[in-house]
């Protein structure tokens, strides 16, 4: 099939799954909301032929923070699972949020190269030399901020805090 | 119907970032509005994806840029949660609109 | 017409030396003000040695004057000009310098103020002898002869100007010496108010004189006196810059001097103590009003109009001064108010052209005032502080010294031969005459009145105070101490031989001193000439002064019915109460001066302040204060705010780079 129709079968699931995220009321719900909508994403992935990407994609959110999300929804929300009520001025944030698409939608028209079609060509080979030499570093800071995260989840849980 | 291209994909992306958005915005509990951040970093890596696929096929810079943002947005939602388990053993409660201290 | 003889102006070096004078009285002022708060005993030396050096320097000065070679100086030249400091610093185009001229005015002013100051300053060892603050008297002291040394040895308005506010301001630490008293506090305001209304003139006065020409070289002015004069001579001057000049100056010597109506301040000054009364209000400062239009005076020659108001103003000084010192009661006050009719005289004198006779007569009033302020002293001590002559009398067998010198001192200043003051009288009528006795000469009567009106208040003094049966019983009085005796004695001597020394026996020298270069328009007498007709006018209107006086005070007539009747009676309300003058200047200054200030200073407060200096801080407080609810602590308004910020940043950039919205 044409990858567009493929496309615009995603896109839609990717938006209703988004809108569902952020006016659930079910707390849980949302959550898995949100996995569907990444898995949207991932498929799109697959479309532009990055397909390893999008098992990345699925394994690390869907299969980490997902899973994290969770686990902290069950520690926090105990009392009140189901009943969760918006900020008073949501019609505000929907201003700004329209607001904010328009501003997108410009921009995005007025800079250039939109309209490129053609082949995708996406080589994993490539993008794995590029990663381990040219990103070199940014690859190993990057590692370093996962050994910081995990370090400072620990300290800021296991502190007392002074009372 | 055309071909794909990259202003579909974008336009994708900015409807997904503008929802996230809204998110943030109207959200009480402090979880979920970790999880319209996610959406939010999601529509990021789309546009960076569309736009390293069909524009810079010589180095895909989008590719490894998405791999540093996915891990990253790992790394901050473990953090994240740790300081909302923190107030919540504080206060009990993690509705955001409770937390006005620092103000006029 | 003058010529700057350039060779005159290599001054001889040794005349640099006149500069020490001043600058050890600064050392002086400083050494003892240092000192003052500590209690060392006997740092009174310090001023009497500074002042002895500096007679010293005053008798080196006049011999090398005198002595040195005038010939090269033809009676074209201003005498010798030095510019010490050449220049001390320029602001723009205006050059301020710092040097001296030494003519013959510069030395008589110098004689005056070094032989009186010594001899004030040895009174005043024994006068303060009991205050807990003598050291810093004699500082101030020393700072006040200090500034008047420079001004009269300044070459440049500037820096007579400098001087003139420095002499307002040791005059003001003086007179308001005692600070406890209120009204000692109170008359040193108002002698500084008022000369400093005058000083207004004066800076005007100058500002015009100095910039109104451009010099050959481009400058914008000078304020060099002897290039003023000079570019005074050559026209450089229009006439109206000239008149107005000359008379904002005469304003400015006019509050220093005392002349009406400016002239308030002088009696209000007696409440310092009375060696300042004899230093500053006799001899010194009273005298730098005169010594300035002197030393202009061919600038006041040239300007008609002022001379006229310099005369005219002389004159109604002299005479209504000399009317109120007749009804005062406080022998303080008197002499203050005969001070003030006498400046008011040689104000007069210079006006009619006789300024030597002006200088002259400024010589010897200023050693026979001193004297009669001194001797006031004593009986002051002597009776405990009381100033109050219709309590005293027949102190002639108490204090025999005292009462001689105070006799010598009035008679001098009545105009008796062959004591000073009639020579100095003598050459001012001879002055106002031009030799030639004219009846229908209003300032000649004028002036005979006033030689009537002095003599007959000076018997008054004497009697009331020395003669005449005493009111109040005196308890423990007795003659003053030799320190106190000797000034006294000394300034007698002078007046009884300065006339005769510079009129009769040194004439030439005193021509050589007096001569200052001209118009020769007034025919000003520069030397004494003997004249009988006037001289038998002058002592003869001094002689009835003096029998009017003692029939009036001594067989007190003044109780007889014919005086006190409505005429008199009303006189002399008018009289004791000053002309109301003072009463006047109260009402100006509480409905006049007072108004004013309240709305300019309510306009400095609501605009300058308030709105000017105030606002930009007031602004960001008020809205800082309105702004600071946008920190509400929510996190969704910060989040809001900041997608709308980013909205429009990226939609003005969009529209900046592509000139287009979609």
């Amino acid at each position: 099939m044409n990858s567009l129709v493929v496309f615009y079968i995603l896109s839609s699931i990717i938006t209703v799954s988004a809108i569902g995220v952020v006016t659930s009321r079910h707390v849980v719900h949302a959550t898995f909301y949100l996995l569907i909508t990444l898995f949207g994403v991932a498929g799109v992935y697959v479309i532009l032929l990055s397909q390893f990407l999008a098992i990345v994609q699925i394994l690390l959110y869907g299969g980490a923070i997902i899973i994290v999300i969770l686990f902290a929804l069950m520690l926090t929300n105990i009392s009140d699972f189901n009943f969760q009520v918006e900020n008073k001025h949501w019609k505000y944030s929907l201003v700004g949020s329209i607001l904010f698409f328009i501003t997108g939608t410009i921009a995005f028209f007025t800079t250039g190269g939109n309209t490129v079609t053609g082949t995708l060509g996406t080589s994993m080979k490539n993008i794995g030399i590029e990663l381990f030499s040219y990103w070199g570093i940014p690859f190993e800071i990057v590692s370093v901020i996962l050994l910081v995260a995990l370090i400072g989840a620990v300290v800021v849980s296991n502190t007392e805090s002074n009372k | 119907m055309g071909e794909l291209s990259l202003i579909h994909i974008q336009i994708a992306s900015i409807v997904l970032f503008s929802i996230g958005i809204y998110g943030v915005l109207s959200r009480r509990n402090a979880v979920l509005i970790l999880l319209a951040i996610e959406l939010m970093l999601n529509a990021v890596n789309l546009n960076l994806i569309g736009v390293s696929a069909f524009l810079d096929q010589s180095r895909f810079l989008g590719h490894i840029l998405i791999i540093f943002i996915i891990t990253i947005a790992a790394a901050e939602v473990a953090l994240a949660l740790a300081i909302v388990l923190k107030l919540y053993k504080e206060k009990r409660n993690t509705d955001v609109d409770k937390l006005d201290v620092l103000k006029w | 017409m003058y010529e700057l003889n350039e060779a005159a102006l290599q001054a001889p070096t040794n005349l640099g030396i006149v500069w020490w004078a001043p600058i050890l009285y600064i050392v002086s002022f400083v050494v003892l003000g240092l000192l003052s708060r500590t209690k060392i005993k006997y740092t009174y030396f310090v001023p009497i040695i500074v002042s002895f050096i500096s007679i010293g320097i005053f008798i080196t000065v006049f011999s090398t004057y005198v002595s040195h070679s005038w010939e090269r100086y033809s009676c074209d030249t201003i005498g010798v000009c030095w510019n010490g400091i050449d220049p001390w610093f320029v602001i723009g185009d205006i050059q301020m310098h710092f040097g001296a001229i030494i003519d013959g005015l510069t030395v008589t002013m110098l004689g005056l103020i070094t032989i009186v100051g010594s001899l004030v300053i040895i009174y005043s060892v024994s006068y303060m002898h009991d205050d807990p603050r003598k050291t810093w008297y004699f500082s101030c002291i020393s700072f006040f002869i200090a500034a008047m040394l420079f001004l009269v040895l300044a070459n440049n308005l500037l820096l007579i100007y400098v001087a003139w506010e420095l002499v307002g301001l040791g005059s003001y630490l003086l007179i308001g010496f005692w600070y406890g008293k209120q009204t000692a506090v109170d008359a040193a305001k108002k002698a500084f108010i008022t000369t400093r209304i005058g000083d207004v003139g004066l800076m005007v006065g100058i500002l015009i004189l100095g910039t109104s020409f451009t010099t050959s070289s481009g400058a914008i002015g000078t304020f060099h006196i002897p290039d003023i004069i000079l570019a005074a001579q050559q026209g450089m001057y229009s006439t109206s810059e000239l008149n107005w000049g000359c008379l904002l100056i005469f304003l400015g010597a006019m509050g220093k001097s005392a002349q009406f109506p400016l002239h308030i301040w002088l009696p209000d000054a007696m409440e310092g103590p009375t060696p300042v009364s004899a230093l500053i209000h006799a001899a010194t400062m009273v005298t730098a009003g005169i010594y300035l239009t002197a030393r202009l005076f061919p600038l006041y020659e040239i300007s008609t109009i002022a001379l006229t108001v310099v005369t005219v103003i002389g004159l109604i000084t002299a005479i209504i001064a000399a009317s109120m010192a007749l009804v005062m009661n406080d022998l303080k006050k008197i002499l203050a108010y005969s001070t003030v009719s006498h400046l008011g005289l040689m104000i007069f004198g210079i006006g009619t052209g006789g300024y030597a006779a002006a200088m002259l007569h400024l010589v010897a009033h200023g050693f026979s005032k001193a004297l009669l302020f001194l001797s006031a002293g004593n009986i002051m001590h002597s009776l405990h502080e009381e100033t109050d002559i219709r309590k005293m009398g027949n102190l002639r067998h108490y204090m025999p010294i005292t009462t001689i010198c105070f006799l010598i001192g009035a008679l001098s200043l009545s105009g008796i031969p062959p004591l000073s003051g009639y020579f100095s009288k003598d050459m001012l009528l001879h002055g106002v005459t031009h030799g030639k006795i004219d009846f229908t000469n209003i300032y000649f009567l004028l002036s005979l009145g006033f030689i009537f009106l002095s003599s007959l208040y000076m018997t008054r003094v004497f009697i009331l105070v020395f003669w005449s049966k005493s009111t109040t019983e005196y308890k423990d009085i007795h003659e003053a101490p030799k320190t106190m005796n000797i000034p006294i004695i000394i300034l007698t001597f002078f007046s009884i031989v300065f006339g005769i020394i510079t009129c009769l026996i040194y004439q030439d020298t005193l021509l050589d001193i007096m001569h200052l270069v001209t118009w020769g328009f007034l025919d000003t007498p520069l030397h004494f000439e003997f004249d009988l007709i006037l001289t038998i006018l002058s002592v003869g209107f001094a002689l009835s002064g003096i029998i009017a006086g003692y029939f009036l005070y001594q067989e007190n007539y003044v109780n007889k019915s014919v005086f006190n009747s409505g005429l008199f009676k009303s006189l002399n309300s008018l009289i004791s109460q000053k002309y109301y003058l003072d009463d006047a200047y109260n009402w100006i200054v509480s409905n006049v001066v007072n108004k004013v200030t309240a709305i300019v200073s309510y306009i400095d407060r609501a605009f300058v302040n308030d709105i000017g200096i105030n606002s930009p801080g007031e602004a960001i407080r008020a809205t800082s204060n309105k702004l600071r609810y946008i920190q509400t602590g929510k996190v969704y308004n910060y989040a809001l705010f900041i997608v709308l910020s980013i909205s429009v940043i990226v939609l003005i950039w969009i529209f900046l780079e592509t000139g287009k919205i979609l």
